[in-house]
């Protein structure tokens, strides 16, 4: 269930906390079905037992009442009640968190099963891991358990949003541990990379993916994925996404976009469910991934820039194996020397044969392999009456669709929980992950090894051949030599040297935790203070070999982090009146974030062929070294008022001091104030059960990177002797301001029927001002960029959920829901002097802000049209093409969403999610370049079957309408310059693409082993589970590729080049629960 | 009261935190980065720049050596077909401006604000002078590819982010200016540090302003023939670059980063060939510098890739077929040139044509030119260098056309290697007549290009000085569109 709270959870580890809430609040529900009550007539006792079906334990406390009398009553510690009724009458068991349940009286013994659900007063966490009554809201809050992160494991949590949440929109890189970026309410900020704050135990974790500018923007590198991936799914307890900064202004500038406050699982909650004694579960899952999406290629001509043959040699034919297009020969059979026919080792049965230039029998698909990933969770959980803890360990293990890759993880835990004395609790909480990449794939234009197959490639190509990548000698064999006496790659190597010569790896050690002290003054007042840690070293290795097409190299590079929060906060709860609450805090916090990175790279290629030391470097090696300190200094504060258990208000206020701004604007404060209203104490209408509004207002402030305020220069490596230094291309700020984010929102939750539709709203608008960004500006000013407060955006949007219970008898439950978020993004105003903000450019498309479109606007050359709309044809045939740069959309989409349904019956649970988006523009460059270069099937074959490269074809007539004529287009054109000048490469238009999508996200299905089939086993719950994640796209407006497109997590989303193909997982997960 | 000995404690730690803000100046310092550099680094870095720029895979090699058509390309032959790649453009505007002008002005800058801070690097006129020479050189090369460009609001940082273009009649005047500034501002102190082309060698930097002022004039003598001829004499009145020991060369390293860019794009691919253009010029004359420029093909012979073939033509080339560019020019040490003694010469020829001056010899200038790129190429035999200068077809006396088709020609030939000045002495002077793309133009009218367009970054960018740019175009921001001194 995508937005409820998992309420087999809740009801394990808050059942103190929720007996004694719950029991003021039953009472008021019981006197409040006691005024609409008419006396009762014959009745006899009727008593029996209420037990909670998700583990048959008895519920205390439940609301047993003759429907239509006044006569109630509640059941005991043990879930047994007793009452007066006669037969026919209807009783009605409800209790907080559960589905309320009616029954007839059929007799004097009635035991009843209660399902967990919806309740009116859920518990969820919010900021500062406090944990709040999801009515005291006035903001937005949606929480997941566990079970949303474990039951179709990626190897990167934040992928398991995807769909599962309204406003939250996950952009998924589709290789072996790629990055996954997430978006809550779209993107307010130029700077940064807009994510959400992560927050583990009250941990902020860093999610940095250090990916260049070129991954950023598909040109190519490795996407290392980022490294909030280190979150092991198996310690997850529940994952609370606070939306908007009114849900996360405690946290701070780096909650503006939102936070994402994740609990993990602990002995508190073994603990408080009264358990005592040592319990132990095992999850074990095993998972396949293959690749499903891939273009669509054309089979009938092969690699060459005409077809003509280049050369005939002793009556053979020879291909032209340097160029890497497909505009070439007809595969028509006719005999010719291929690629691998020079090779001329003893006992190479290829050399000098002839073979059939055909289709290639063993095409793209072939290069691929079944990935396994195979993920082991032991954890054992203990509790006495003062203590607690859980110790967790986790492999995944993980070979990717790629030959010679691997992901490796390896995730320890430890919490442990102790009550020193009466006042004083201590806890501490340690994790340690290793996660280790191998053979990682290259992505972009260019480098990914899609781009030689789709963007510049040759057809005929067979990969069962291609794997012979290396002859005897250890030399290349590639099918794009220069010449038939030049055996050396002309641009690309064989695509398994890349497998197998030149692997990266890498390794990221990470260590996070806190210690918490606990001290309880009196009834109101208590203490809290805690140290916090995320602390990790990552290093990563790269390798070019010698002998390839690039220039050999090797690299490496080691980034050590760490941030410490110290917090201290006097929290306070007190009963100001019989109606009125308060609760809050004061505290102080100061973060400390320290980083390093030492790089190093040999120089003019390895001296020794396979060595890869950074000392191998023909001409030396170049080491640069980076650190950088920041601080933020910072006071909050928050009171929360309730009055009568239906009015609520919040009052927050923070003030920080942060380093990086120059002194005079080095402190900022920010407040916020939020309320609630739960209408439905006030309301009298039978068909709705629950119903509330909140409005909500906040600031939040934000600083920037530290050394953007004084001028200093960039050093070179030196010139001989001499050193070198240089201007730097941005220009530093002293007088920059911080970022400032004022938003409010506005929702109504609403459920009707008996707690079966279930309905939350909200509308939002945020405006963020000063906005801090390092601005392109026009070069001769001497800078290629400045560090301005640029400008000014805002974003407005509703979220919506919407879930029904369609059925639900004791056996079956059918549950459908919905999340859909819409999003409107606008930049308002720019600094003086600024006419855009530019994001990155590529091939003359650039992704920029300017006011008046949303951040992130493709612009680039577009058609020329007529008034009706036809695009203009000139008189040779070819489209023409705007004489300015044109707006062509933005990669924010209109809205997301996804829709799901659970089925339970019995022991068997089936789940599935579709979720889409809609709009949203990227460009392609694997559609643009393989057309350009004749490989995609457009290029061979029009939408009517001809063959538009057969020499009797007439030509390529494109729609549209003559710019000086009017009349239609009936001019024909070779197709070769058709895909050449009609295309992104000239009108950048022409290959942007509408990145909608419909997707089948995840099925499940879980069968729960019968108790009795379990009785007599050492576990006390068994379960096996079948899933499938990306298992279908079922709707995409952009051919050949994925319309998912990702190669970091940072702002610059929107170019795809040489996308990795999409893959889809299927996978069995084991639980044995002891 | 309990409640206030709380609140009080909160409040007193707020106010001590606060007081930690004192150490942030410390913290927000760049340890990574000197806030203060000798300026003499920042010569090095502007000297490297510029020549890493000029012999950069797409600004050189696509641009200046293929308008020039001293080479072809053997696959991607849009930009020999006269189709430019927009962020090409964007990165070599970039690439001087906020590259090595900007270094340069800090130069100036710092020497005129912090004069006597920046004495020890050199004297303050003499790193002046120095910093504005080489702004000079570079805004004639950039004007000479663009026209109008910003100079007179350039360079400003955020006190001016949308610079206005100044039309070229004003840009050539600042660089006049520029030039006069310098040669006043020498000084008999020390030279600047960080001089990798003379060594801070101040009459080295005299001889490069006045043959700089020579050539600005010269390329102005059309349509401003009193001001270049008073320019002009008054540079050939001082000691100019008249002989290679005086050539303002900049000496790279044979070992990466500090190796020529040619040199580096060459180690992972090899997109140009010699164009049949120069190798069927050079073969009718027996030039003895084809050998040195290109080598022979598989076969041994010279033969040049037809210039401005489609992308399927120039794939059906195989590259054992025709010639390659010679050893010398991909070496990792061959220098970046600004200025050299073979184009002094000629445009001291010129000057005598032209009649500027007193005494000059346009035959023996013309001789001296060939002679001195001859020896500088590293054919020092005397014997084969009269022979070639005997030809009929060469010699001064004989050979075909007028003077500026002579000069033209043999200066072209001798500008192998600074393909961007051998195109603006080709749009001038109108010689040799290069060859039409073979297959066809994809861009401009056909002709040889007479400029770029402008950057697709200044029309997002600096869509107002863009704009002033093209209204002293008038009106045209196309590769057709004649420069202010391409007159003829």
């Amino acid at each position: 269930m995508a937005f409820i709270c998992d309420w087999r959870r809740f009801a394990k580890n808050l059942k103190q906390l929720k007996y004694m809430n719950a029991m003021r609040n039953q009472l008021l529900l019981l006197l409040a079905s006691f005024a609409f009550g008419v006396s009762a007539a014959m009745a006899q006792s009727v008593s029996g037992k209420v037990t909670d079906s998700a583990n048959g334990e008895g519920l205390p406390g439940v609301a047993v009442v003759v429907v239509g009398s006044n006569t109630g009553v509640m059941s005991d510690m043990d879930g047994v009640y007793r009452i007066q009724a006669a037969t026919g009458d209807v009783l009605s068991f409800s209790f907080i968190g559960f589905n309320t349940v009616r029954k007839e009286v059929s007799g004097a013994s009635m035991d009843v099963s209660m399902e967990s659900g919806v309740a009116l007063d859920e518990v969820v966490v919010t900021a500062l891991g406090v944990s709040r009554e999801k009515k005291a809201l006035g903001y937005s809050v949606q929480e997941l358990g566990n079970s949303a992160f474990t039951d179709a494991k990626t190897e990167n949590v934040v992928r398991s949003l995807t769909g599962k949440i309204a406003g939250v929109q996950v952009t998924s890189g589709t290789a072996i541990g790629s990055s996954s970026k997430v978006l809550l309410r779209g993107a307010s900020s130029i700077t940064g990379d807009n994510q959400p704050l992560f927050v583990v135990d009250g941990v902020p974790m860093d999610n940095a993916d250090y990916s260049s500018g070129n991954t950023q923007r598909a040109t190519g590198g490795y996407d290392y994925g980022n490294a909030i991936q280190d979150l092991n799914p198996d310690d997850i307890e529940s994952v609370s996404v606070l939306k908007g900064p009114a849900a996360a202004a405690l946290y701070g500038s780096r909650a503006s976009n939102g936070a994402i406050v994740v609990t993990t699982k602990s002995g508190k909650g073994y603990q408080s469910s009264g358990k005592r004694g040592i319990g132990i579960s095992v999850n074990s899952g095993v998972a396949f991934n293959n690749v499903y999406v891939l273009p669509d290629y054309q089979n009938s001509y092969g690699g060459g820039a005409g077809t003509a043959w280049i050369d005939t040699i002793d009556g053979n034919f020879i291909p032209d194996y340097g160029y890497d297009g497909s505009w070439g020969p007809k595969l028509d059979g006719t005999m010719v020397r291929h690629w691998d026919s020079w090779y001329d080792y003893e006992g190479d049965a290829d050399f000098g044969q002839t073979r059939a230039w055909s289709p290639t029998e063993s095409d793209v698909a072939d290069y691929f392999q079944t990935g396994v990933t195979l993920t082991n969770n032991v954890s054992v959980t203990g509790a006495t009456d003062e203590s607690a803890f859980r110790l967790s360990y986790t492999n995944h293990d993980q070979t990717g669709v790629y030959e010679n890759s691997s992901l490796d993880r390896n995730t320890l835990s430890f919490s442990g929980s102790q009550q020193v004395s009466e006042d004083l609790e201590a806890s501490v909480s340690m994790n340690y992950v290793q996660s280790q990449g191998n053979g990682r794939p290259q992505t972009g234009y260019g480098n990914s090894i899609m781009s030689q197959f789709t963007q510049w490639g040759q057809r005929q190509l067979s990969m069962d051949r291609l794997r012979n990548y290396k002859n005897p000698d250890g030399s290349h064999r590639t099918w794009n030599r220069n010449s038939v006496t030049d055996a050396s790659p002309h641009y690309w190597d064989n695509p398994f040297w890349e497998r197998y010569e030149n692997v990266q790896n890498d390794q990221r050690d990470r260590v996070f935790g806190n210690i918490t002290m606990k001290y309880k003054i009196n009834d109101v007042f208590s203490l809290m203070g805690r140290a916090l840690s995320d602390f990790y070293i990552d290093r990563r290795e790269e390798r070019v070999a010698v002998g390839g097409v690039n220039e050999s190299s090797y690299s490496e590079s080691t980034r050590q982090l760490q941030e410490t929060n110290l917090d201290a906060y006097l929290n306070f709860t007190d009963d100001l009146s019989d109606d009125l609450n308060l609760t809050g805090f004061v505290g102080v916090n100061q973060r400390i974030r320290n980083f390093k990175r030492l790089n190093a790279y040999t120089l003019g290629g390895l001296n020794t062929p396979g060595l890869y030391t950074v000392n191998n470097g023909a001409d030396g090696y170049e080491v640069g070294d980076f650190s950088s300190s920041k601080v933020v200094n910072s006071v909050l504060g928050s009171a929360s008022f309730g009055y009568k258990r239906k009015f609520y208000a919040d009052f927050t206020g923070r003030n920080d001091w942060s380093s990086t701004l120059p002194e005079a604007n080095s402190s900022y404060f920010y407040p916020s104030a939020t309320a609630s209203y739960v209408l439905s104490e006030d309301l009298d209408m039978d068909a709705v059960s629950f119903a509330k509004v909140r409005l909500g207002w906040a600031q939040v402030g934000n600083d920037t990177d530290p050394y953007r305020t004084a001028t200093t220069y960039a050093v070179n490596t030196n010139f001989g002797n001499g050193g070198s230094a240089t201007v730097p291309n941005s220009q530093n700020n002293p007088n920059l301001r911080p970022e400032k984010t004022s938003s409010w929102e506005a929702g109504l939750e609403l459920n009707l029927f008996l707690d079966k539709v279930r309905f939350d709203f909200t509308y939002y608008s945020s405006t963020t001002e000063d906005l801090i960004f390092n601005v392109p500006v026009s070069a001769s000013s001497g800078y290629s960029s400045a560090v301005l407060n640029a400008g000014k955006t805002s974003n407005k949007g509703i979220e919506m959920s919407l879930a029904a219970t369609l059925a639900q008898t004791d056996d079956l439950r059918w549950d459908i829901g919905m999340n859909f978020a819409k999003n409107r993004n606008e930049l308002l105003e720019l600094a003086d002097g600024i006419e855009n903000i530019r994001y990155t450019s590529l091939f003359g498309v650039t992704l920029e802000a300017r006011p008046g479109q949303p951040l992130g606007t493709f612009y680039g050359y577009d058609f020329q049209y007529d008034d009706d709309g036809n695009k203009l044809v000139d008189d040779d045939g070819f489209y023409l093409s705007s004489d300015e740069v044109q707006p062509l959309g933005t990669i924010l989409p209109n809205f997301t969403g996804g829709v799901y349904t659970t089925l339970d019956y019995k022991n068997l649970s089936f789940y599935a999610l579709v979720d889409f988006q809609d709009g949203g523009s990227l460009h392609s460059y694997s559609n643009q370049w393989g057309k350009y270069s004749g490989t995609l099937a457009e290029t061979a074959m029009d939408a009517d079957g001809n063959d538009i490269r057969d020499p009797g074809f007439a030509g390529v007539v494109v729609e549209g309408v003559n710019a000086t004529t009017g009349a239609e287009n009936t001019v024909a054109i070779d197709p070769q310059s058709h895909f050449f000048y009609n295309q992104g490469y000239i009108i950048h238009a022409a290959d942007q693409y509408d990145a909608s999508f419909v997707k089948l996200r995840e099925m499940r299905l879980d069968y729960s082993l019968p108790a009795d089939m379990v009785e007599g086993s050492p576990f006390s719950n068994v379960s096996i589970g079948v899933f499938g994640r990306n298992l279908a796209i079922l709707h995409k407006n952009v051919p050949h590729i994925d319309p998912e497109v990702a190669t970091s997590a940072s702002n610059i989303q929107g170019f795809e080049g040489g996308q990795l193909p999409a893959e889809r997982t299927i996978g069995v997960n084991v639980k044995f629960g002891l | 009261m309990n409640k206030n000995i709380f609140f009080l404690a909160a409040l007193s730690v707020a106010v001590a935190f606060t007081g930690c803000t004192k150490d942030f100046e410390d913290i927000n310092s760049n340890p990574n980065e000197p806030a203060s550099v000798s300026p003499g680094f920042l010569l090095t870095s502007a000297q490297k720049s510029i020549m890493d720029r000029m012999n950069d895979s797409f600004w050189g090699s696509r641009r200046g050596m293929q308008l020039a058509q001293h080479w072809s390309s053997n696959q991607y032959s849009n930009e020999s077909r006269y189709q430019f790649r927009t962020e090409v453009t964007n990165s070599s505007w970039s690439g001087f401006y906020a590259g090595p002008l900007q270094d340069l002005q800090q130069i100036i800058d710092l020497n005129t604000d912090f004069a006597e801070d920046m004495a020890g690097f050199g004297s303050n006129g003499n790193q002046i002078a120095v910093a504005k020479l080489l702004q000079a050189w570079s805004f004639q090369m950039l004007t000479d590819a663009w026209g109008p460009i910003p100079m007179s609001e350039a360079l400003q940082g955020v006190l001016n982010t949308t610079p206005n273009y100044d039309s070229q009649a004003a840009v050539y005047a600042g660089i006049m200016g520029l030039i006069n500034d310098a040669m006043s501002s020498m000084d008999d102190g020390a030279g600047p540090q960080g001089d990798q082309v003379y060594g801070g060698d101040m009459m080295m930097w005299e001889r490069f302003a006045n043959t700089l002022k020579l050539r600005v004039a010269m390329r102005m003598s059309d349509v401003d023939p009193a001001g270049a001829k008073a320019a002009g004499e008054a540079a050939l009145g001082g000691s100019i670059i008249d002989d290679n020991m005086y050539n303002a060369q900049f000496p790279y390293i044979d070992a990466a980063p500090n190796n020529n860019p040619v040199n580096e794009d060459y180690k992972t691919r090899n997109d140009f060939a010699a164009s049949n253009t120069m190798v069927d010029w050079m073969t009718a004359l027996n030039d003895p510098r084809m050998g040195v420029y290109f080598s022979p093909n598989l076969e041994g012979n010279f033969v040049g890739e037809v210039y401005g073939l489609d992308e399927a033509n120039a794939a059906l080339t195989p590259n054992d077929n025709v010639s390659q560019r010679g050893a010398a020019v991909l070496a990792g040490n061959f220098p970046g040139i600004f200025l050299d003694a073979a184009q002094t010469h000629f445009l001291v020829a010129e000057a005598a044509e032209r009649g500027w001056g007193n005494g000059l010899d346009a035959e023996a200038a013309y001789n001296a030119a060939i002679t001195y790129s001859m020896q500088w190429w590293g054919l020092t035999d005397a014997d084969a260098i009269n022979a070639y200068l005997g030809q009929a077809d060469v010699a001064y006396a004989t050979a075909a056309g007028d003077w500026k088709q002579k000069i033209g020609s043999q200066k072209w030939a001798a500008l192998y290697m600074q393909g961007h000045e051998a195109w603006a002495e080709v749009r001038r002077l109108d010689a040799p007549t290069l060859n039409a793309c073979a297959d066809g133009h994809l861009g401009g009218d056909g002709s040889v290009p007479a400029r770029f367009q402008y950057p697709l970054d200044e029309q997002t960018l600096n869509n107002s000085g863009w704009e002033s740019g093209v209204s002293e175009l008038n009106g045209s921001d196309a590769l057709e569109t004649k420069l202010w001194w391409d007159v003829n």
